[in-house]
């Protein structure tokens, strides 16, 4: 099967490469790349218009843009992008004909525009990207640290996104659990992208081009996952000359080098934690010795002498979290991740455009008891995708998005428990999934996608056949404002046997749905309307529905081998997210607000999972004071999270460990616990402040930065001790600062 | 521009400083009755008798259930243990459990709970083990029903690596009987073990005897210039493994605070191997942490297994055995022995 239907997909694309002439009538198209005119990183999200006749595009996560049905003739091409200085070029449409014009762009010598980031007011305004949202490297710089730069921060703070705390980075999207958000390192899953418990994210923002969120209802290109895809794409390094830059913050010292090749660019990054000291704020256990690093690098290589229209990559990520007590007595902590991925990017000579991305992800954790109490345990997955992707865009503006996508995993858990019994959960499987989008772009005040993704093949035992459709409407009935619509069905397979009722989790390990279960799927369905007031200020609102069936959930009851570790539950998420975002230099400002339900139905019982959070503020001012001095600051406002509440105490009987005097008469006061989750805690909020100034010293750009989390000290409660009803609070007032050198 | 900025930071902080809020953790009271029941079998007993526990929950100021200064025990209950016998349930003739308020003023050693008071015990007349499944039920002086049911363990018998025919030595041949003795028995599914090893012996000054018991670990280890003893832990092993060397140190220790080598007198080497039941190993391990294959337990539940209540209902039986120190072996560190 895996060969008739890779073969299949190949034959489909080679009838549109040799059938491409049929599509193209008294028209011709304008494609290209955009490259910063520096480093010749790839521009995102920048706007390519042709002037007199109205067609234009937005440039993609590759910096490609491709311009369909322009009448033939000497055309102006106008390509603008925030904090660049606009440049007008001519090109030759010639009818029938694809032109081909790669572009470069020079930033901005005027310092208010470095500020506006990403074009609210898209070229395209039909574009049906409803619950997309496009981040790029500096607006994760806006967000002050909580003692490292960290892109989830700004992830958390996208509306629609809630956390549980100032402790962890995970997040949980409309509704959703944690292990259903897929974060994809140019394009590779990254199993687990948190260092030291989750209280950071491995992906150093250092490397960082741009991000793509999707918050629900995306595309059949992306399936696996039941809440949200985040598509992290990482920098091509520095085509034009050697660069170094060293950055120091308070919990760790990072290295990036990067600088051309012949005919290419390479980027190495390197982090390493040095003074985890600072971790004792987030954690209970004061004494772990937590230490951490991560490596990455990517190579690129386009000549279009070996073949025009082609650049290949090869890019590789590996992070390291450990906890080793040396000592026999204690037990000892991994966790590891390792991405090897290649890329083959071609543009063809039909208005064909591919990837073909061949990738390992590779995660192991592991608790090495040696000689403590601590049970042993170990969980490897290992991933090779293989997959292709085409676009094909036709004259008439439309475009048809289809590919195949192959996925190998295996994933191992060996576990002992209580009783010594050691349990090895072993499974291997083969998803092979086929999709096909086509998004009709032909009429200007609709967009309309209309596709399906199907698993041929599946990884799990107890999952439906599925042919999972999506769609995604827009309509614009003014150049003001546009309705959207998106919906669609989507399952997941792997999953994390995580607890969300953990309050930190030290080990958390991936596979496949077991065969005693069935696969998780959800639907989504998605409402939205985005106004445009001016070219800077721009509102969207959403709303959505989620409802999810075979949920894969701790068994509470539980209590020796004969149960089931885990079962299924439904549950169901509904609510409305908006967000104002003001553009307008010397100011950055954006205001969201979240409203949200969700709901977990257990043996009956409904209740809210930790991460629901009714109502949810989150408002970021960034500001350019001049001379270099830049100043930011995050206000987070939260309704409380359901915690079980306590319903009375009781003697409980326990044991001591000497014997024969078992559980005779030791009896400790101890606390009943209500109904999960049937109280709120009080309201979260935090202000955040951060503060950077530039310098050039010699040849050295130095950026000094401070950052104060929490600067009015509010109290957030994140639990109480089970044992003495202490209050735990999360991070009190806490300052730091980085030095960041670019030589 | 900046005035624009000062005044949104102003307000946010304002509204920051001005939200606080009177919290309580708690949700309404709910009164809930406890039974704690734990019958001990020795490796000898032929009857046990039941002594059971009946409380209630209390409320306390604040979240601190040591503030709790209201003895919550319940007294007036009726207990009646029925044992299975076929597929029926029969009451044993002797099987009622009730609070006699004189019995604990009746013994020497009077239990005191934490309230200062004595505790309220349940108890009955001896049960024969032969019965292995028992059944529990309760009549509250409200005249509300609790019940409860549990299966005695069965018992274990061990084997071991090598028999010593004139008593334990680490002096074997270790190449060919290895560095270990190792104590094996069949396990159950679902049930908690704990073991220990125990070294009896008493110091003779004179007509006096200083009886005195050491635990001998499975091992010694260095961490780092210090060397600790690992000893057995509850769990399901079936398996123990005795390094000859920890044996050793263990005997060449107890004579480290005693002058004359040739006044200890060694008595034996006792196997206590103490088997819980599916019940009271499920109340264990929900006290006790992690068990399970590959989850990761709410840390609030514990288990119960009492229906109309909470608590737990369960036992456990321990199964000993004594060995002999070689003679040879012993007095080679200058002690004596007692045979």
């Amino acid at each position: 099967m895996f060969i008739k239907t890779n073969v299949f997909i190949f034959i489909i694309s080679f009838l549109f490469i040799q059938n491409s002439e049929i599509f193209c009538q008294q028209t011709g198209s304008l494609r290209g790349f955009l490259t910063d005119s520096t480093n010749g990183e790839a521009i995102i999200y920048a706007n390519v218009v042709i002037k007199d006749v109205d067609r234009g595009s937005s440039t993609d996560k590759n910096g490609y843009f491709f311009i369909p049905a322009i009448p033939p003739g000497k055309r102006t091409v106008i390509i603008s992008y925030l904090g660049y200085t606009t440049k007008t070029v001519s090109a030759v449409i010639i009818d029938g004909k694809i032109t081909e014009l790669d572009l470069k762009l020079s930033p901005s010598s005027i310092k208010l525009n470095e500020l506006q980031v990403v074009a609210d007011k898209m070229v395209r305004q039909n574009e049906t990207d409803l619950g997309l949202q496009k981040i790029t490297a500096k607006e994760i710089e806006y967000t002050p640290a909580n003692v490292e730069s960290d892109v989830f921060k700004i992830i958390q703070a996208s509306p629609g996104v809630s956390s549980t705390g100032d402790v962890t980075s995970r997040y949980y999207v409309r509704g959703g659990g944690g292990d259903q958000n897929e974060v994809l390192l140019n394009g590779v899953t990254l199993y687990n992208p948190f260092h030291a418990l989750g209280i950071f994210s491995s992906i150093d923002p250092e490397m960082i081009s741009g991000l793509e969120f999707y918050k629900g209802g995306f595309e059949p290109k992306y399936g696996n996952r039941l809440s949200s895809i985040l598509n992290v794409i990482t920098k091509d390094g520095n085509k034009n000359e050697f660069a170094a830059t060293g950055q120091a913050s308070m919990l760790a010292g990072k290295l990036m080098l990067e600088g051309p090749i012949p005919d290419g660019s390479f980027i190495v990054t390197a982090r390493k934690s040095y003074y985890t000291d600072i971790l004792k704020n987030f954690l209970n256990d004061k004494s772990a010795p937590f230490d951490f690093y991560d490596l990455s690098f990517k190579v690129n290589y386009s000549n279009p002498y070996f073949d025009k229209g082609s650049k290949f990559i090869v890019h590789g990520f590996y992070s390291n979290d450990f906890i080793n007590n040396n000592n026999p007595l204690k037990e000892n902590y991994l966790t590891e991740n390792l991405i090897l991925g290649g890329i083959w990017r071609r543009v063809w000579s039909s208005p064909l455009f591919s990837v073909f991305n061949v990738s390992y992800s590779g995660y192991k954790a592991k608790v090495d008891a040696n000689l403590s109490e601590a049970k042993p345990r170990e969980n490897t997955l290992d991933d090779i995708s293989m997959n292709f992707d085409f676009t094909y865009v036709y004259q008439s503006k439309d475009e048809l998005q289809f590919g195949v996508q192959n996925k190998f995993l295996s994933s191992s858990l060996k576990q002992e428990n209580l009783l010594n019994k050691t349990t090895t959960f072993d499974q291997t499987g083969w998803d092979l999934s086929i999709y096909f989008n086509y998004k009709f772009y032909r009429w200007e005040k609709v967009g309309l996608d209309l596709g399906f993704r199907s698993k041929l093949s599946g990884l799990s035992k107890n999952r439906p056949f599925l042919i999972e459709p999506r769609f995604s409407f827009t309509y614009l009935p003014s150049s003001l404002i546009a309705f959207k619509f998106a919906g669609g069905w989507y399952s997941q397979e792997v999953v994390t046997l995580t607890n969300e009722n953990e309050l930190i989790s030290i080990y958390e390990p991936w596979i496949i749905v077991p065969n005693y279960l069935n696969s998780p799927q959800a639907i989504h369905l998605i409402t939205g309307i985005k106004t445009y007031f001016t070219e800077n200020l721009t509102l969207e609102v959403e709303t959505y529905y989620k409802s999810v069936s075979n949920l894969f959930d701790v068994n509470s009851r539980k209590y020796d081998a004969r149960f089931f570790d885990y079962k299924n539950l439904d549950g169901e998420s509904y609510g409305a997210d908006a967000q104002l975002k003001l553009n307008s230099s010397p100011l950055y400002f954006t205001a969201s607000y979240s409203l949200s339900w969700s709901f977990k139905i257990d043996e009956g019982y409904k209740f809210s999972p930790r991460y629901d959070r009714r109502h949810t503020v989150n408002i970021l001012l960034a500001y350019d004071l001049g001379a270099d001095w830049e100043t930011s600051a995050t206000w987070n406002f939260a309704s409380g999270m359901p915690f079980t509440p306590v319903a009375g105490f009781y003697d409980r009987l326990y044991n001591e460990n000497d014997p024969p005097y078992y559980f005779n008469d030791n009896f400790i006061p101890s606390t009943i616990w209500g109904n999960k989750n049937s109280k709120r805690l009080p309201v979260y909020h935090r202000m955040d402040l951060s503060l950077s100034k530039k310098l050039q010293i010699h040849l050295a750009d130095i950026t000094l930065g401070v950052s104060v989390i929490n600067i009015y000290n509010r109290q957030n409660i994140f639990y109480f001790d089970k044992k003495t009803g202490e209050q735990i609070n999360m991070l009190p007032v806490m300052p730091s600062a980085f030095v960041k050198v670019k030589i | 521009m900046k005035r624009i900025y000062s005044a949104i930071f102003g307000a946010l902080l304002i509204i920051s400083l001005s939200c606080e809020e009177n919290f309580s953790p708690k949700q309404e009271f709910e009164e809930q009755y406890i039974v704690s029941c734990v019958i001990g079998i020795g490796s000898e007993s032929s009857s046990f008798s039941p002594s059971l526990y009946l409380t209630k929950s209390y409320d306390v100021d604040g979240l601190n259930p040591e503030n709790g200064k209201t003895d919550p025990a319940v007294s007036g209950a009726l207990g009646i243990i029925a044992y299975k016998y076929g597929n029926s349930y029969s009451l044993y003739e002797d099987s009622t459990i009730v609070y006699h308020p004189t019995i604990p003023d009746s013994v020497i050693y009077v239990h005191y709970n934490r309230y200062n008071n004595p505790y309220i015990i349940y108890s009955g007349g001896n049960i024969p083990v032969k019965y292995q499944t028992l059944q529990l039920n309760i009549t509250l002086p409200n005249g509300k029903k609790l019940s409860s049911e549990t299966e005695l363990p069965r018992g274990i018998f061990l084997e071991y690596s090598y028999n010593f025919p004139h008593g334990i030595t680490s002096k074997i041949d270790q190449w060919k009987y290895g560095n270990s003795w190792d104590i094996t028995w069949t396990t159950e599914e679902n049930q908690i073990y704990y073991s220990e090893l125990k070294l009896y012996y008493y110091i003779e000054n004179g007509s006096t005897k200083t009886y005195k018991s050491v635990e001998v670990p499975l091992q010694f280890v260095k961490n780092g210039n210090i060397t600790e003893a690992v000893y057995p832990k509850f769990n399901n092993p079936g398996k123990l493994e005795y390094k000859y060397d920890a044996l050793t140190t263990v005997l060449q220790n107890i004579s480290k605070d005693v002058t004359d080598k040739n006044s200890i007198v060694i008595q034996n080497l006792k196997i206590n191997i103490t088997e819980l039941d599916k019940e009271l190993s499920a109340y264990y391990s929900s006290l006790n942490g992690f068990m399970d294959n590959y989850s990761v337990r709410l840390d609030e539940q514990v288990y119960s297994n009492i229906n109309g209540g909470m608590g737990i209902f369960g036992s456990y039986r321990t199964t000993s055995v004594t060995h002999l120190v070689d003679k040879t072996f012993a007095t080679s560190f200058g002690y004596r022995t007692n045979y």
